[in-house]
């Protein structure tokens, strides 16, 4: 709470982790490409290329493999720390199964990606990586011979070993890459770019890291004598102290169940049934708001089942989570119109949004003056504990339910005197784009939004999250304050 | 563009720099050390052909007559390998023993084994015994050695198709 009001979402790593993700990808890719230039893959020049980089090139060289270094390492986090906020956000049940498990085989790629790196320097770290992955794989039952015989000694290591580990360490990150496009297939509008000030900042915070501590190597491995002590990278080499510790069975029994347990996740946990979107065809009139706002791709348009030259939306039910933020984009949810008033084109099955305007009608009708409607989300702050003799409330699925013709028609025929929209964090929507959306409608950016304009000045909001009661309570105080002000 | 608050910028200041900070520490410290001081280590490495497990022989007109035209060979070798048993001890302690089976789902590859052994620093005697063919009493081939180890070498024992031969790297040839 204290942090997203310090730190908006614009410059909020925590709001934007997948983005920062594919943001540091690019980082470590680009500085990758440079170091490229300059790497030579053999036994005996891979270790001093390296030096070369680092100390014959001003700060150009230090700083890009620093760079390297770091925003991988980086990467190892925001990917981590994204995972745990999916979990905990249970942001794998229903249509969101397929983005959890095609997210699960990246960790791997990610962690044989840097693994590989740290090998090519060939210095004392990798050769502790040599022999402690060399123990990992001949544990397998599959190795026919031991992979460790290829570094017994300095006279058993071969430069085409080292040609195979930079394939490996180009081809490795392609792959993840590629897993990476795959897996936000699933969602609409996907963000591969954090907001620009965000960008600036990690840049700016990895660049002054590679200035005052840059990358450097340990002294050239020697694999005629012994490693007993190195330093490694606790974000990419965490195991390795277990098999030396535990041995490789462990480990492999650990990495493997842990993969086993959050790929079954979704399947262990499925979660309740959302309700899902359903069209009404003899309403939809093509318009497609609902196609364009979807964030997770689950509708699609087709010719009209009955009207000529006119589309259709359709709900792909395996797709849809239920948000509802198509019913809340619908133009056909207008209050105003004199015919079919509790038909919309799109609805939720579980309650249609005519049902929804009837309930906040009953409500409103029912207060006294200085009417207050709260508007909340099932994931934000409880709102139906504000409800009071001023007070009515109304919690949607997401806040992009709302169709700003309600808060039109509750102002001016319900005599509605200041609406708040509430819900979840700014920038932490839980499906996703409920916030920026109504944001975007309410202020004439994007369809539909709002009739008339004196509506404008009467709705608040407040996205500051669940368990933010006390803030929905002191802006509940100002605006009733404002209003006996005025 | 609206400028950040004070409070914010100082909230970012702290979120990035705290970030750095453990970026930077944690790629490369704490040290893990793996090893205790003075260790030293024997390297076991053992990739043998070996031997059939039974001899090839000759087929009797009788089996040869059975078969088609086309599969008529006069000698007959099966594929599988023997197993081998390998036995090293280290200043007259057993310290490995175990049966070791060719690769390949007949039991025809290669016969393989790679392991790691501490070593007290100073003279190791180490004796290495091998039987390539179960068909035999004794073991096939038995080195013994004593050796000068120091701090952070290492000892390397090979078999192969050559027989055993050892030495540290960077010290004896081999």
């Amino acid at each position: 709470m204290m942090l997203s009001r310090y730190l908006p979402k614009e410059v909020n790593p925590l709001y934007n982790l997948g983005a920062l993700s594919f943001y540091l990808f690019w980082i470590v890719a680009v500085t990758g490409l440079y170091l490229f230039i300059f790497f030579e893959t053999s036994i005996a020049s891979a270790y001093q290329s390296i030096e070369s980089i680092s100390n014959g090139q001003f700060y150009v060289g230090s700083i890009m493999r620093s760079l390297h270094k770091y925003a991988s390492a980086a990467m190892s986090v925001t990917v981590t720390v994204h995972l745990i906020k999916e979990l905990l956000r249970r942001h794998y049940q229903n249509a969101r199964v397929f983005s959890w498990v095609t997210g699960v085989p990246l960790l791997w790629l990610l962690f044989a990606s840097a693994i590989g790196g740290y090998w090519l320097i060939w210095d004392e770290r990798a050769q502790y990586i040599a022999d402690a992955t060399t123990t990992l794989f001949d544990a397998l039952p599959i190795v026919t011979e031991p992979m460790a015989f290829g570094f017994t000694d300095n006279a058993s290591v071969s430069d085409r070993f080292f040609s195979l580990l930079i394939f490996l360490h180009v081809g490795i990150p392609l792959a993840l890459l590629l897993g990476m496009f795959i897996h936000i297939q699933r969602i609409s509008n996907s963000k591969s770019n954090p907001p620009r000030p965000l960008a600036i900042l990690t840049l700016a915070a990895l660049t002054i890291l590679s200035v005052v501590k840059p990358a450097t190597s340990m002294p050239p491995a020697n694999l005629d004598r012994i490693v007993q002590v190195t330093d490694i990278d606790w974000f990419y080499m965490n195991v390795y102290p277990l098999i030396d510790r535990f041995g490789p069975g462990f480990v492999w029994a650990l990495l493997l169940g842990i993969t086993v347990i959050l790929l079954a996740i979704p399947f262990l946990m499925p979660g309740t049934k959302k309700p899902t979107a359903i069209v009404d065809p003899e309403f939809c009139n093509g318009c497609a708001w609902c196609f364009v706002d979807c964030p997770y791709d689950a509708i699609y348009m087709k010719p009209h089942d009955f009207r000529d030259h006119h589309m259709q939306s359709v709900v792909i039910t395996d797709k849809c989570t239920g948000c509802g933020i198509c019913a809340g984009a619908c133009p056909t949810a207008t209050p105003f119109k004199t015919v079919n008033q509790s038909h919309n084109g799109i609805n939720l099955n579980d309650r249609s949004n005519a049902q929804i305007l009837k309930q906040i009608r009953s409500q409103v009708q029912e207060k006294g003056s200085q009417r207050l409607l709260l508007a909340g989300c099932a994931h934000g702050p409880d709102v139906s504990q504000f409800e009071s003799e001023s007070v009515a409330s109304v919690t949607f699925e997401c806040i992009g339910q709302l169709p700003p013709s309600y808060l039109d028609y509750l102002t001016h025929r319900e005599n509605v005197d200041a609406v708040l929209l509430t819900g979840c964090g700014s920038g932490n929507c839980y499906h996703r784009l409920g916030i920026e959306l109504q944001e975007a409608r309410l202020s004439h950016e994007r369809e539909p939004h709002l009739r008339f304009k004196d509506v404008r000045v009467k709705v608040h909001t407040l996205w500051s999250g669940a368990g933010s009661e006390g803030a929905v309570a002191d802006e509940i105080a100002r605006l009733q304050n404002v209003d006996v002000q005025e | 563009m609206k400028l950040p608050s004070p409070g914010s910028m100082l909230m970012q200041f702290v979120v990035f720099a705290s970030s750095a900070l453990i970026l930077g520490y944690l790629s490369d410290w704490p040290s893990y050390r793996m090893y205790p001081p003075g260790h030293t280590e024997l390297k076991l490495v053992v990739r043998h052909s070996g031997k059939l497990l039974e001899a090839c022989r000759e087929r009797s007109a009788e089996e040869l007559s059975a078969l088609p035209r086309n599969m008529r060979r006069a000698t007959v070798c099966p594929r599988e390998k023997s197993p081998m048993m390998v036995e090293l001890s280290i200043d007259g302690e057993v310290r490995h023993h175990s049966t070791i089976h060719a690769s390949g789902i007949h039991d025809d590859g290669v016969l393989a084994l790679y392991k790691k052994f501490p070593l007290p620093p100073g003279t190791v005697d180490v004796r290495l015994r091998i039987k390539d063919d179960t068909r035999l009493e004794e073991f096939s081939h038995d080195f013994e050695a004593q050796f000068e180890v120091s701090s952070a070498s290492t000892l390397v024992i090979q078999l192969n198709d050559a027989g055993i031969n050892a030495y540290q790297p960077g010290l004896t040839s081999h």
